[in-house]
C-alpha cells in the first residue's frame, strides 16, 4: 500500500500550482484553463494552436508568433482565417509557418520550430496537449469561459504585452464612452446579430458570444428582443416562420471577402431563407439591416474597434427609424 | 429473406385498394397539418386565407405559400420516392437491410457535392441537387461495373458488399475534404444532415416529373419483384427475364435515389424502414408493397417534418436527425414483432 500513497503524493504534486519559487529561471507561472503552468517570463517563440483566436490577437499585439494552425484552400493554400481581413496579414506575407488545421494539428511542425511557448484553447485536443507539453509550455486559454475581452488580457499577459493591450484597450473605452454620449440612452436601442451562410438553409441568432460585435453591443448596453435574450445558450438557429420575433431597431449580419459571401450574396441568401425577409421586419424596410465586414465578429481588438467605428456610423451619426410598435 | 404473412396478407384486393384510398386519406390530413401548423402558430382563418386569397404583403401568408407548401410537397414526393426505392432495393437483393444507401447512392451524392464544392469553391453549393443527383448515379454505376468484374457477377451478395466498400471508402474521402476545407463544409453543414429546408417548388418542378415516371416504373414492375424475391431460379421458372428485370430495377432506383438526394439531402431511415412497415401489412406481395411504401413513406416524412419543425422553438431539426430517431426505434419494434 506505501506505493500506493507515494503514486498519489507524486500525481498531487504533479498538478499543485506552480509558484514564482517553483519555476526555473527566465520563467514564471501562469494561470490557464488547466491550472498553474510555467512559462517564460518573455517568450520568443510562440505558436498559436488556432490561427483566428489565438494568432491574430497575438500578433496585433505584437508578440512573436513563428507557428499557427491554419486552414486550407480548395487549391491546397494554407491561410489564416481573418487574417487579410482583419490585419492584412497570412502565411504567405508573415514568417508564421504553417503547423496544421486547429483540430488536425503538425506535431513534428510545431516542433521543428523550437517554440518556448505554445498557446491553444479548449478546442485542443487533450491528448496532443500533453505531447505538446514535452516541445514546450503549453496553456490553454478557453475563450468561451473568458469571452472576448478576458482572452485578449490572457493571450497579452502570457505574451508578455499586457501593457501594450491595457493601453488600447484604455482607448477604446474612452471611444466607447463617447460612442455612448452620441447615442443618448442606449439601452432604449434594441439590435439582433444574426449570421446567415451564403446558401440561406441556415441562419443562426446570437445572444452572445459573436466576437468583436457581441462584446460592443454588450459594452454599450444595447438591449435585444425578447426572444433573443431569452435564449438558454448564446446562440440558436432560428426557424424561418419566427423572423418576426428578430425585429429590432437594428439587425446586424455580416458578409466576408470570400467569392460567395459578398453583401449581395448575403442578402440573397436571407431572401431565400425567409422569402419577405425585408418586408417583414421594420428593420430592413427602414434600411436598419446592416451587414458588417467580417473582422467584426473576429476576435481581435482590431475587430473591436472597427465594430466600435461602424455601430456609431450607423447608429448614431445619421437619422434612423425606430422599430415599429416600440 | 424471411417471408412475413404480413396483417393483410390474406384480404382481398379491394380491401387493399380500400386500404391504400384510407392511406391516402391520410396523407391529405397529414399535408393539411404540415401546412397548417409550424414553429409560428398561425390561426385556422389566417391559413384558410393565406390559401384562398394571398396578399403578397402579409408575411404570415408567405410562410404558407413560400415555406410550408413547397416542403409539403417536397416531403411527399422525397418520402414516396425513398421509400419505394428501398423497397425495390430489398426485393431485387433478397437483403432486408438494404435501403438506397446500399449502392452506394447516398454516399456518392454527398461525395460529389463535397468534392464539386472543394474544386470549385463555395459557389457551387447552388447546384448541389444536381451535383448530387449526378453523384448517385456515377457510384451506382461504379458499384455495378465493380461488382460485374467480381467473380460471380452482380450477384445481390456481390452488389451488397461492393456497395458497403464503396460507400465506406466514399465516406473517408468526405471526412478528408473536411478536414482539408472547413469553410466549404459549413456551407454545406444542412444539406448533408438531409433537410427539407430552403428548397424551392422550381427544384422540386425539375425533379418530380423523373420521379413520378420511375414510380410509375416501379409499379409496373412490381409483379415480377414478387417473383425475384423467391430466388432466381423461381423468377426464371415463371419465364422472367432476371438480369433485364435486375437492370431496369436498378435504373428505377437510382432514379428515384438521386432525385430524392438532390431534393433533400442524404435522408436515411426512410428507405430501409418503410418498406418493412409495408411489408408487415402486406406480406410478399410487391404489387401491393411498392403503393403501400410509397404511401407510408409520404406520410411518414409528412409527420417527420412537421415535428422537425415544431419541436423545439425557435429551432428547427434537420428531417434527417428526425428521421433517424423515429424510424431507428421503429425499426427496432418491427424487427421484434417479425420475431415473435
Amino acid at each position: 500500500m506505501r506505493w500506493l500513497w507515494l503514486v498519489l503524493l507524486i500525481a498531487a504534486g504533479s498538478v499543485a500550482p506552480a509558484t514564482a519559487e517553483d519555476c526555473a529561471a527566465g520563467l514564471r507561472p501562469f494561470s490557464d484553463a488547466r491550472g498553474v503552468a510555467c512559462i517564460p517570463e518573455q517568450p520568443q517563440r510562440i505558436v498559436a494552436l488556432n490561427d483566428q483566436i489565438v494568432a491574430l490577437p497575438l500578433y496585433e499585439l505584437g508578440a512573436p508568433v513563428v507557428g499557427s494552425a491554419g486552414r486550407v484552400q480548395a487549391d491546397g493554400t494554407v491561410y489564416l482565417r481573418g487574417g487579410m481581413d482583419t490585419l492584412g496579414i497570412d502565411f504567405a506575407n508573415t514568417d508564421i509557418t504553417y503547423v496544421g488545421g486547429f483540430d488536425a494539428l503538425d506535431i513534428e511542425a510545431i516542433a521543428s520550430l523550437q517554440p518556448d511557448l505554445i498557446i491553444g484553447g479548449s478546442y485542443t485536443d487533450a491528448a496532443q496537449i500533453e505531447q505538446l507539453q514535452l516541445i514546450a509550455p503549453t496553456i490553454v486559454i478557453d475563450n468561451g469561459a473568458l469571452g472576448l475581452v478576458g482572452t485578449l488580457r490572457a493571450l497579452a499577459d502570457a505574451s508578455g504585452r499586457s501593457g501594450d493591450f491595457e493601453a488600447r484597450y484604455q482607448r477604446y473605452l474612452g471611444n466607447l464612452e463617447r460612442t455612448k454620449s452620441y447615442i443618448g440612452d442606449p439601452s432604449k436601442l434594441s439590435a439582433t446579430l444574426t449570421f446567415m451562410f451564403p446558401n440561406g438553409e441556415d441562419l443562426w441568432v446570437y445572444r452572445a458570444g459573436l466576437g468583436a460585435i457581441s462584446q460592443l453591443l454588450s459594452d454599450l448596453g444595447v438591449s435585444q428582443p425578447r426572444a433573443v435574450a431569452a435564449l438558454p445558450d448564446t446562440q440558436a438557429s432560428w426557424s424561418p416562420e419566427l423572423i418576426q420575433q428578430l425585429d429590432a431597431d437594428f439587425i446586424f449580419g455580416f458578409y466576408r471577402q470570400q467569392p460567395d459571401a459578398t453583401p449581395q450574396a448575403v442578402r440573397d441568401a436571407y431572401e431565400h431563407f425567409a422569402p419577405g425577409w425585408c418586408e417583414a421586419l421594420s428593420a430592413c424596410r427602414n434600411g436598419q439591416f446592416i451587414l458588417l465586414p467580417g473582422p467584426t465578429f473576429g476576435s481581435t481588438m482590431t475587430g473591436l474597434e472597427l465594430a466600435l467605428d461602424l455601430v456609431e456610423t450607423h447608429i448614431a451619426a445619421r437619422a434612423y427609424t425606430p422599430r415599429e410598435g416600440e | 429473406m424471411t417471408q412475413a404473412a404480413g396483417l393483410l396478407a390474406r384480404r382481398s384486393g379491394s380491401l387493399m385498394a380500400l386500404l391504400l384510398m384510407a392511406l391516402a386519406g391520410a396523407i391529405c390530413l397529414l399535408f393539411a397539418l404540415h401546412i397548417a401548423v409550424g414553429a409560428k402558430p398561425l390561426p385556422l382563418g389566417t391559413v384558410i386565407e393565406a390559401l384562398l386569397a394571398r396578399d403578397p404583403k402579409a408575411f404570415d401568408h408567405s410562410i404558407i405559400w413560400d415555406l410550408r407548401l413547397p416542403r409539403a410537397l417536397i416531403a411527399i414526393t422525397v418520402g414516396a420516392a425513398l421509400a419505394v426505392s428501398g423497397a425495390l432495393m430489398q426485393g431485387v437483393t433478397r437483403n432486408p437491410l438494404a435501403d438506397p444507401g446500399l449502392l452506394g447512392l447516398m454516399a456518392g451524392a454527398s461525395f460529389a457535392v463535397v468534392m464539386t464544392s472543394l474544386v470549385f469553391g463555395p459557389a457551387m453549393t447552388n447546384w448541389a441537387p444536381w451535383i448530387a443527383a449526378l453523384g448517385a448515379f456515377v457510384t451506382a454505376l461504379a458499384v455495378y461495373a465493380v461488382a460485374h468484374w467480381t467473380p460471380g457477377g452482380p450477384t445481390p451478395l456481390t452488389l451488397t458488399l461492393t456497395g458497403a466498400v464503396i460507400s465506406a471508402f466514399l465516406a473517408a474521402l468526405v471526412s478528408i475534404v473536411h478536414l482539408l476545407n472547413e469553410d466549404s463544409f459549413d456551407n454545406l453543414r444542412v444539406w448533408l444532415s438531409g433537410s427539407l429546408s430552403g428548397r424551392s417548388l422550381e427544384t422540386l418542378g425539375v425533379t418530380a416529373p423523373p420521379i413520378i415516371v420511375a414510380l410509375l416504373l416501379g409499379l409496373a414492375l412490381a409483379p415480377r419483384v414478387t417473383a425475384l424475391a423467391m430466388g432466381d431460379d423461381v423468377a426464371k421458372g415463371l419465364g422472367i427475364k432476371t438480369g433485364q428485370l435486375k437492370l431496369q430495377l436498378l435504373v428505377v432506383v437510382v432514379v428515384l435515389t438521386s432525385s430524392a438526394v438532390a431534393l433533400a439531402g442524404p435522408l436515411g431511415f426512410v428507405g430501409l424502414v418503410i418498406p418493412h412497415v409495408a411489408r408487415l401489412l402486406v406480406g410478399s406481395d410487391y404489387r401491393w408493397i411498392v403503393p403501400f411504401s410509397a404511401l407510408i413513406g409520404a406520410a411518414f416524412l409528412l409527420g417527420t417534418d412537421t415535428l422537425a419543425r415544431i419541436a423545439i422553438p425557435p429551432r428547427e431539426i434537420s428531417t434527417g436527425i428526425i428521421t433517424a430517431m423515429v424510424g431507428a426505434p421503429v425499426f427496432i419494434q418491427l424487427v421484434r414483432m417479425r420475431a415473435r
